[in-house]
């Protein structure tokens, strides 16, 4: 009867093992690769809950050169006693029952992993040759199975005075395609299990080419982390480390950023990796978003239309999410889902409670993960707006050419040309002004932007940028855009010589750099020069593009028909030695205005100069000082000599009246880079700077006492002579003078466009955009001195 | 190796090496474009407020 009992229940035991032999893959997944490696997890899952639960530090696994696995424990052994209800050792029963063993029962290992609910039981039925052999009670007991099927006695071999368990196995070749374990795929594995399992060593030999590791981490979870950011930037040194257990329930949590922009989050439950995540993930993330916007939030870091998702505070995150539950469950294709619900709950409110904490006693760092994360959303955003932009279907088509697009008859792009003209009138002019069969115009809009009703700025609006980049036919982005595809091999910017016109050429100038850097490459890209003043003289008419063009017209004009004599040498010049005096006296006056600047005062700057003062101690004698101090008085004021004590040289101080302050000339004078300058300039005219200047006409003459009356004289007579209009724009030019002046190939001047042009429009632009207001306000005084001047 | 400075993230990378120049990654060039379809990009224009403006200018003049 007994003996029945004992066969009708190996019967039973067999049946169970037949169908983990009839359908393996339901029990480890499947017969290939994964399934094959999933035999040894399940041993070592088994020593590493003895381990956790106190029993042994120290798991040996190796390959042998048949592809037999060894795993090697220090844990109290299999028990080897009776079992009460089919009377084998209970050894015999775990190995040989599915289901069965300690790890059902809660009380036996509190936390137990290995069973994704099968056990050791089916790597025995899936083997050729198992053979077990258990250090317990002094004795060492060994048994033998073939596929599943005990083939000895479990017998003792031996006397011993420490415990473990020892499980070697060869993995049935019927059963499995490939029966080659990998070394590399064992080791991931049981590094990420020494990692889970702070204090717990592993020791992997691969007999077949004697590869070794050794895994062992101090920090856990932490050292996980060390790991996987190895290669990468960390924002901040320590990990995020957040722990705690409760009775038989542990959540471990170790997170980072990196500068990158990937995720990488590994979570766990009772050390298997849950790849397809589960409760324990979900509720990792929702806390993760939630506390980081709280914080920011409270900390006021958020601003304006920023909106912080779960796919933000993830960029860059590296997190190891480790969860030890007495009961787990696991679900889908491959068991890698955690699927208890209660966990969720569980792990969300001890990541709020304990993130919030570590934020607010770590601000530095928050402030890095909320940046972080920020600027992740800003690029989620921009992002979004950039396949808006390129996305909708054929948007950038040519054949949805804009209708603002005058488009030339010519196919061929190397002969074609576009006109980028801002606004509506000069698109107007240039089209009537253009040649059609080559030239197409589109004009663009500035948009106007009213900021807080005390500015109005400038920039193309979206709807301005897709019209140019679908006239231009190239598309746009990274997959997108193709130079081939362009349809003018010529794109000229044209625009007005005032500040707006500067600000959108700088603003197509930085979009052209930024995003189709290949059309300034290729040489594509020009601005166009149109005239800024219109001269006519009698019947003669002439453009003028600058202001220097136009001071060299005036000169010529003035001084027409005319001849200098200076009067102290008796020499006189006419035609172009006229000219070439006269701009030698421009450029030092120019220089020497200003000198005077910040002297206020004409004489002693032409003392100094005619005595070629070139060092400061010219200031150390008294009587030179006195010298100058004597010059000066001559325009009225009254100045005094001091001496200074601290440079043992003299002062020259004296009372402006108008200004109502008492102003000083000192040995500064001397190191300043315009009086040096000056001083050399000083060199080219000593023989011709000789006042005075006798100008001879036909009708008398006229005397000047110095340069600048003699150059303002022949300023004025050539504006007299000449009919000026200033262009203030494109729009003033009819369609004839444009063609004339700015589009005719026969007469027209275009500056190609460098990458430089590009680099420094981008200058232009980020320091008009920057943050920074000083840079700005100083780069707006810079530029808007060189308006006024325009302006004239 | 020139080096150069990304427009979007600041960072330095090697002009010649980035496919996205003068952006360092190509997510530096989509946000940048992001902000160009999504008017981002403006430049500073005019103060409406002219007397504002001569304020500025007489305080200038007077240093």
């Amino acid at each position: 009867m007994e003996k029945n009992t004992y066969d009708a229940t190996k019967i039973k035991v067999l049946n169970g093992l037949d169908a983990v032999r009839k359908r393996p893959a339901m029990y480890i997944g499947d017969t290939s690769t994964y399934g094959l490696h999933h035999l040894v997890y399940e041993v070592v899952d088994n020593s590493v809950d003895e381990a956790m639960a106190g029993y042994g530090k120290k798991i040996d696994v190796i390959i042998h050169v048949d592809n037999s696995v060894t795993v090697i424990d220090e844990g109290r052994g299999i028990p080897v006693d009776m079992h009460s209800e089919v009377k084998r050792p209970a050894a015999e029963v775990v190995l040989t029952t599915l289901h069965s063993g300690g790890k059902f029962d809660n009380e036996s290992y509190k936390i137990s992993g290995g069973l994704h609910g099968v056990g050791v039981s089916v790597v025995n039925a899936l083997s050729k040759r198992l053979e077990v052999e258990i250090k317990r009670d002094g004795r060492v007991y060994s048994q033998i199975y073939e596929i599943g099927k005990p083939v000895t006695e479990l017998k003792v071999i031996g006397r011993t005075t420490t415990t473990g368990t020892k499980v070697k196995f060869k993995p049935d070749d019927k059963i499995f395609e490939t029966v080659k374990f990998n070394f590399d795929i064992l080791s991931q594995r049981l590094r990420e299990v020494a990692f889970l399992n702070k204090g717990l060593w592993i020791n992997i030999v691969d007999e077949r080419n004697d590869k070794r590791h050794e895994f062992y981490y101090e920090g856990g979870v932490v050292s996980f982390i060390e790991y996987l950011n190895r290669n990468k930037t960390p924002l901040f040194k320590d990990p995020v480390y957040i722990y705690k257990q409760k009775d038989s329930t542990s959540v471990e949590l170790a997170m980072q950023y990196n500068d990158s922009y990937n995720e990488e989050v590994f979570s766990f439950a009772n050390n298997i990796n849950t790849r397809e995540g589960g409760t324990h993930l979900i509720g990792f993330r929702s806390a993760l978003t939630r506390t980081i916007n709280s914080y920011a939030s409270l900390k006021a870091m958020l601003k304006g239309e920023v909106n912080i998702t779960g796919e933000d505070v993830r960029e860059g995150l590296t997190a190891v999410l480790s969860v030890k539950i007495p009961q787990p469950q696991f679900e889908g294709q491959t068991k890698a889902r955690l699927g208890n619900s209660e966990v969720k709950g569980m792990v969300e409110v001890l990541v709020n409670e304990k993130l919030m904490e570590f934020f607010e006693e770590n601000p530095s760092i928050a402030k890095v993960i909320v940046q972080k994360t920020i600027s992740a959303s800003q690029a989620r955003e921009a992002a979004r707006k950039a396949r808006e932009l390129t996305r909708r279907k054929g948007a950038l088509d040519v054949g949805s050419l804009p209708g603002k697009l005058a488009d030339c008859s010519e196919r061929d792009p190397s002969l074609s040309e576009l006109y980028v003209v801002e606004g509506d009138s000069a698109g107007g002019s240039a089209k009537q002004g253009r040649d059609r069969k080559y030239q197409a115009i589109l004009p663009l809009k500035g948009k106007i932007l009213n900021v807080e009703k005390a500015r109005f700025d400038k920039m193309l609006g979206s709807q301005e940028i897709k019209t140019l980049i679908t006239a231009l036919g190239t598309g746009i982005g990274t997959d997108d855009f193709n130079i081939d595809k362009i349809r003018y091999h010529k794109i000229i910017i044209m625009t007005d010589a005032d500040v707006d016109g500067a600000h959108i050429r700088t603003l197509l100038l930085t979009f052209f750099y930024r995003q189709m850097i290949q059309v300034i490459e290729k040489g594509y890209l020009f601005i166009a020069q149109p005239p800024l003043y219109r001269v006519t003289r009698g019947k003669m008419e002439r453009y003028i593009k600058d202001e220097r063009g136009l001071n060299n017209y005036l000169l010529e004009a003035g001084i027409d028909g005319k001849t200098l004599k200076i009067v102290k040498t008796e020499k006189t010049y006419s035609g172009k030695n006229f000219l070439s005096i006269l701009n030698k006296f421009m450029g030092y006056s120019e220089i020497f205005e200003q000198i005077k600047k910040r002297v206020y005062l004409d004489y002693p700057i032409n003392f100094l100069i005619r005595e070629e003062v070139k060092e400061r101690d010219f200031f150390i004698e008294r009587g030179a000082v006195d010298l100058l101090a004597a010059e000066m008085k001559r325009g009225g004021i009254n100045p005094e000599v001091i001496y200074d004590d601290e440079h043992g040289d003299y002062i020259i101080t004296w009372y402006d009246d108008r200004a109502g302050i008492k102003r000083q000339i000192n040995r500064d004078i001397i190191s300043m880079a315009e009086y040096q300058e000056l001083l050399e300039l000083y060199q080219d005219i000593r023989d011709i700077y000789n006042p005075p200047y006798r100008i001879i006409l036909e009708t008398g003459e006229r005397v000047f006492d110095d340069i600048n009356p003699l150059i303002e004289y022949v300023f004025s007579e050539g504006k007299s002579e000449v009919n000026l209009q200033r262009y203030k724009g494109l729009g003033e030019m009819n369609p004839e003078q444009l063609w004339n002046t700015t589009m005719d190939p026969e007469k027209r001047t275009l500056l190609q466009v460098r990458i430089e042009d590009g680099v420094e429009a981008d200058d232009i632009f980020t320091v008009l955009m920057g943050d920074q207001v000083e840079p700005r306000r100083e780069f707006i005084q810079t530029h808007a001195l060189e308006v006024r001047n325009l302006d004239i | 190796m020139k080096k150069a400075r990304c427009p979007i993230c600041k960072n330095e990378f090697e002009w010649k090496k980035s496919e996205f120049r003068p952006f360092c990654s190509e997510r530096c060039k989509l946000i940048d474009l992001g902000q160009w379809a999504g008017e981002k990009y403006s430049i500073p224009g005019k103060k409406i407020n002219t007397y504002a403006a001569t304020a500025d200018e007489i305080i200038k003049n007077k240093n």
